[in-house]
């Protein structure tokens, strides 16, 4: 096992069961995530895009141990997690901790501000009694926050503040590597960058790992040393942000990347064949029915990730 | 850090909201001084209405056959009812006084060494305050010029005391309620009666909401195969109607009051088994509990700190129902004569004495039992409502 990568992922597969009748027997799958494969070097930030639907949040979720997988491998730390009952688990909770998208409906509205963040050191173990309290208003000032908040509920907040207590709490438990899923899509545009800053600030301070999920590849450039697109449950494309924003190679990144709001007028975007992925599952390509390139080839076989550029893998027939 | 600057800090709790909103509602606060008042009327019942005079004077020396006569069950009443009072008073002094960072801390510390007190407490006094007979007619004794300087309660006669000479009267100045089948004073019987019917709801209640509230919990939380088996027997236990089961366990078990409350409590827990169950699905997949499992927090925490608090809602309205629920079902078996058996006074049984034996309707037996049992019911219901609007979901998207 390489000792350089934080977080490998191996063919991970999520499918939810579709159920049906009486005997609720399984009639099929949503093949949410569908074989992806990805390193994390501890440090890094990485970045996942994909539209709604493509599966980065399951995919987050999965590595999580919030959704069972049903296949494949997530080795952190050079230790496989997915097969791990819940009692070998504590462990791992403590060095995977999870940013969430809703800043609203993230924080239990019934705890004040320093329980929720003072739980998790409790169950851990790490701090108790005055200390508790001194953690509290130290991680609540490195994340930008009065320590006198520990008494407020989280509905006196704001979505920032409340995005920043959010993670107040993941870094409570001083983890190795922290799942952000979409921690900025539910915040207003200066908020934004604040949030990122922040995140970005932390991270040089704790040496933290980042899984950043968002659909904003803005968002993605500014924070991501590597960056993997996704597309109805499988990556299409991963290489450093460089280069995928410079040298898109996938029809579908180019697409994302031209659909970018840019101040430079004239510039024309991408047609979109059809806006509606294919729901059907097709043998070949899957992004066949949207791509402005494919041919009869893409209907049959389905393309592979396979190093275009060094480091830079994509998953198309046409791209050369 | 002074007690002002933290105040100033200091957030509003949830709870605090729903009760300022509740306030609001002068219908609901009127109906909850009610069911105060009936506690109260509960709670001092051997005071107010008993044969026994508080104070008399035999051949010059003083008695107090009351408190004599006082059982051990009078007492945990009183024990019972100084906790709970302590109780409301700790809680209004947590939230002027502790943070509420630490308030949840501090409250379960004061539960758990005011219920430690209740249970010692209440063996304690089953065990030690003998159970005394006092058969004397104090009564008689002051007409006869045996005693002097009787201090009567205000309704001078006992619950089980008959008197065939004086049966079925109206009310009259002597009897302001009338006198029933055996001579008995209703209005005695009533006061006496109000501790049966209000404990019967509580702890019927109580019963049905803890075995719902977990079974709710399990079945939400683990959704699936658990949720699949726990609906079944959901269903099996509403399809067979509730009131013909309790009449049919009645029949097997021994008449006491302790057997009416666990039936009607482990016959009525379905419908807040499903509420729990129902808003467990909804809190599961929100992100602060799926938050609390990614910070591997203890199964049982995240059930009932971080599920249960925002989940409670619909079953507390329905509480104040089903009390009002089982007092009605209480009512209604003692009417047909499956409740307590007599002497104990029960509001049902004594409204189904309104028919006497010699068939004659007596109009006073029905009328003022039926109006406690409206008023109680009425006043519960009125409460659940009052909470249900503050707990309403638009005050909830306000905050």
């Amino acid at each position: 096992m390489n000792a350089n990568i934080l977080l490998n992922v191996e063919n991970l597969k999520t499918w939810f069961p579709i159920k049906k009748g009486l005997l609720r027997k399984t009639v099929g799958h949503v093949k949410a995530v569908d074989d992806i494969s990805f390193q994390i070097p501890p440090g890094s930030t990485f970045g996942l895009v994909g539209e709604s639907g493509s599966g980065k949040t399951t995919a987050a979720r999965t590595v999580a141990r919030l959704v069972p997988a049903t296949g494949g491998k997530a080795y952190f730390n050079g230790e496989n997690i997915l097969p791990l009952k819940q009692s070998q688990l504590r462990r791992i909770r403590k060095d995977i901790s999870m940013v969430f998208q809703d800043p609203y409906s993230s924080l239990n509205p019934r705890m004040t501000v320093g329980s929720i963040i003072a739980e998790p050191l409790k169950v851990h173990k790490i701090a108790s009694g005055s200390q508790l309290i001194d953690r509290i208003a130290t991680l609540l000032e490195k994340v930008g926050l009065s320590p006198s908040y520990i008494n407020r509920y989280p509905h006196e907040f704001s979505g920032g503040q409340r995005q920043r207590i959010g993670v107040a709490r993941a870094l409570a438990l001083e983890p190795k590597l922290v799942i952000c899923d979409e921690p900025v899509s539910a915040l207003d545009v200066s908020i934004q960058s604040q949030i990122l800053n922040l995140l970005k600030d932390i991270q040089d301070q704790f040496n933290l790992t980042y899984l950043f999920i968002a659909h904003d590849l803005s968002v993605v450039e500014f924070i991501s040393d590597i960056v993997a697109v996704m597309y109805l449950g499988k990556i299409v494309e991963i290489a450093s942000a460089d280069a995928l924003y410079e040298n898109p190679l996938h029809p579908y990144t180019k697409l994302l990347l031209s659909a970018i709001p840019h101040p430079v007028p004239g510039r024309k975007k991408i047609a979109i064949a059809s806006a509606e992925p294919e729901p059907k599952p097709v043998a070949g390509c899957p992004f066949y029915g949207r791509c402005p390139i494919g041919d009869d080839f893409c209907t049959k076989n389905a393309p592979s990730l396979t190093e275009k550029d060094p480091g830079h893998k994509v998953a198309c027939f046409k791209v050369s | 850090m002074s007690q002002n600057n933290n105040n100033k800090n200091w957030g509003t709790s949830y709870s605090q909201l729903v009760w300022q909103q509740f306030l609001k509602n002068k219908i609901s606060l009127l109906c909850l001084w009610f069911i105060i008042f009936l506690f109260t009327i509960a709670v001092f019942a051997p005071f107010i209405a008993n044969d026994k005079p508080l104070k008399i004077r035999i051949d010059g020396r003083l008695y107090f056959p009351l408190f004599k006569a006082l059982t051990a069950n009078d007492y945990s009443v009183f024990l019972a009812a100084s906790v709970a009072i302590v109780l409301v008073f700790l809680i209004r002094r947590n939230s002027r006084k502790v943070d509420p960072f630490l308030r949840p801390a501090v409250l379960w510390k004061q539960v758990c060494i005011c219920s430690v007190i209740l249970l010692i407490g209440i063996i304690l006094l089953q065990f030690f305050i003998p159970r005394r007979l006092d058969a004397t007619d104090y009564g008689s004794m002051i007409t006869n010029g045996q005693a002097t300087d009787a201090v009567f309660p205000i309704v001078p006669y006992g619950y089980a005391r008959t008197d065939i000479k004086i049966r079925q009267q109206s009310p009259n100045m002597e009897h302001w309620l009338g006198t029933d089948d055996v001579g008995s004073d209703v209005l005695c019987r009533l006061i006496h009666g109000t501790r049966i019917s209000l404990s019967v709801g509580f702890v019927a209640v109580g019963i049905s909401s803890i075995i719902g509230v977990f079974v709710g919990a399990i079945m939400g939380y683990f959704g699936g195969k658990t949720d699949f088996i726990g609906m079944r027997l959901v269903e099996i236990m509403m399809a067979v109607p509730t009131f013909f089961l309790i009449i049919t366990i009645v029949a097997f078990f021994p008449r006491s009051l302790f057997n009416i409350m666990v039936i009607i409590g482990i016959t009525g827990w379905t419908g807040n088994a499903r509420f729990i169950r129902a808003e467990f699905f909804k809190l599961r997949n929100q992100d602060f509990v799926q938050a609390a499992i990614s910070l591997g927090l203890p199964l049982r925490s995240i059930l009932f700190r971080h599920m249960l608090p925002n989940g409670i809602a619909p079953v507390l309205v329905s509480i104040t129902f089903g009390i009002a629920g089982a007092i009605f079902i209480e009512s209604a078996l003692s009417f047909l004569g499956f409740g307590v058996a007599p002497p104990t006074p029960s509001w049902g049984q004594m409204l189904s004495s309104g028919v006497s034996t010699t068939g004659q309707f007596l109009w006073w037996l029905s009328l003022f039992p039926g109006m406690a049992i409206f008023l109680t019911v009425t006043a519960y219901n009125l409460v659940g409502e009052g909470l249900r609007d503050a707990i309403d979901p638009k005050l909830r998207k306000a905050v």
